[in-house]
């Protein structure tokens, strides 16, 4: 198996990701430029379901850092859900879930990401 | 009746990326036999994963013909985890972890690999010597409260 393999399908207007494996400093380029490659088509509408991502390091939060202005600048928006306990322990250790959405499972996601986006900081719920 | 485990592990490897997640996955078995809940066996692994790739991208420069050496030790009060390498040190003084409010305003990049090592740890060091050290500490018996 390798160590990261990332799918994608489009569902409403929502490009939503499927990392599996993990995001590590070996493996980080390739989050990067799926994700990079996305917004360079357009997509501002971003979804990163982790179910199957079992773990992912300060390299990968870095690449998420690293496209908020952009995708925010597009009227766009960067969720996340299903992240398992490790995973949600790294971005709510660092303060990330005040700055990127995230979700218990991809339909409250997606139901999110229908309704308006402002510009508004997300809450803690 | 449970016996506490105890034991020490060594490993040496090549500093290269490839290797992280295979000691990441030491990290995580050495803490979950160490009686850790698999919650904190993340944290500790993450913590490793964090502390490797320090060494191999800023000791070593991304160097990938140089030597990590790894030891595990799990005692009746912790479990240590001493990452050893050759490279340039890390000056313990001139650490400065980011302030996270200012850092998410900021959008930065970089720079959180030693503050989620400080979180997810009870107690990190860092020893210059004829090897230099990063150590890593996690104790047992704490309720593993804010673990």
């Amino acid at each position: 198996m390798s160590e990261l393999q990332i799918h994608c399908h489009d569902k409403d207007s929502t490009r939503v990701f499927y990392p599996q494996g993990f995001i590590n400093a070996h493996t980080v380029h390739d989050f990067e430029s799926s994700i990079q490659s996305a917004i360079e088509q357009g997509h501002f509408q971003i979804l990163i379901n982790c179910q199957s991502l079992s773990y992912i390091n300060s390299s990968g939060l870095g690449v998420l850092m690293g496209v908020i202005e952009e995708i925010q600048e597009n009227s766009g928006f960067l969720f996340l859900c299903n992240m398992n306990e490790t995973v949600f322990h790294i971005f709510d250790t660092l303060g990330f879930t005040h700055l990127f959405q995230v979700f218990a499972s991809e339909e409250e996601a997606l139901s999110a990401s229908r309704q308006p986006q402002n510009d508004e900081e997300p809450g803690d719920d | 009746m449970t016996e506490t485990q105890t034991g020490e592990i060594q490993v040496i490897f090549p500093s290269q990326t490839q290797y992280i997640h295979m000691i990441t996955t030491m990290a995580n078995n050495a803490a979950v036999m160490a009686g850790f809940d698999r919650s904190v066996a993340g944290k500790v692994a993450i913590a490793c994963d964090e502390a490797v790739t320090n060494v191999i991208r800023h000791a070593y420069k991304g160097n990938p013909n140089q030597q990590v050496r790894m030891k595990f030790t799990l005692d009746g009060e912790a479990l240590v985890i001493e990452i050893f390498h050759t490279g340039t040190p890390l000056n313990k003084e001139n650490i400065k972890l980011p302030d996270m409010d200012q850092y998410l305003q900021e959008k930065r990049r970089g720079g959180l690999g030693l503050l989620l090592i400080t979180k997810f740890m009870d107690e990190v060091d860092y020893v210059v010597g004829s090897e230099n050290c990063c150590l890593l500490k996690k104790y047992r018996n704490t309720d593993q409260k804010g673990a």
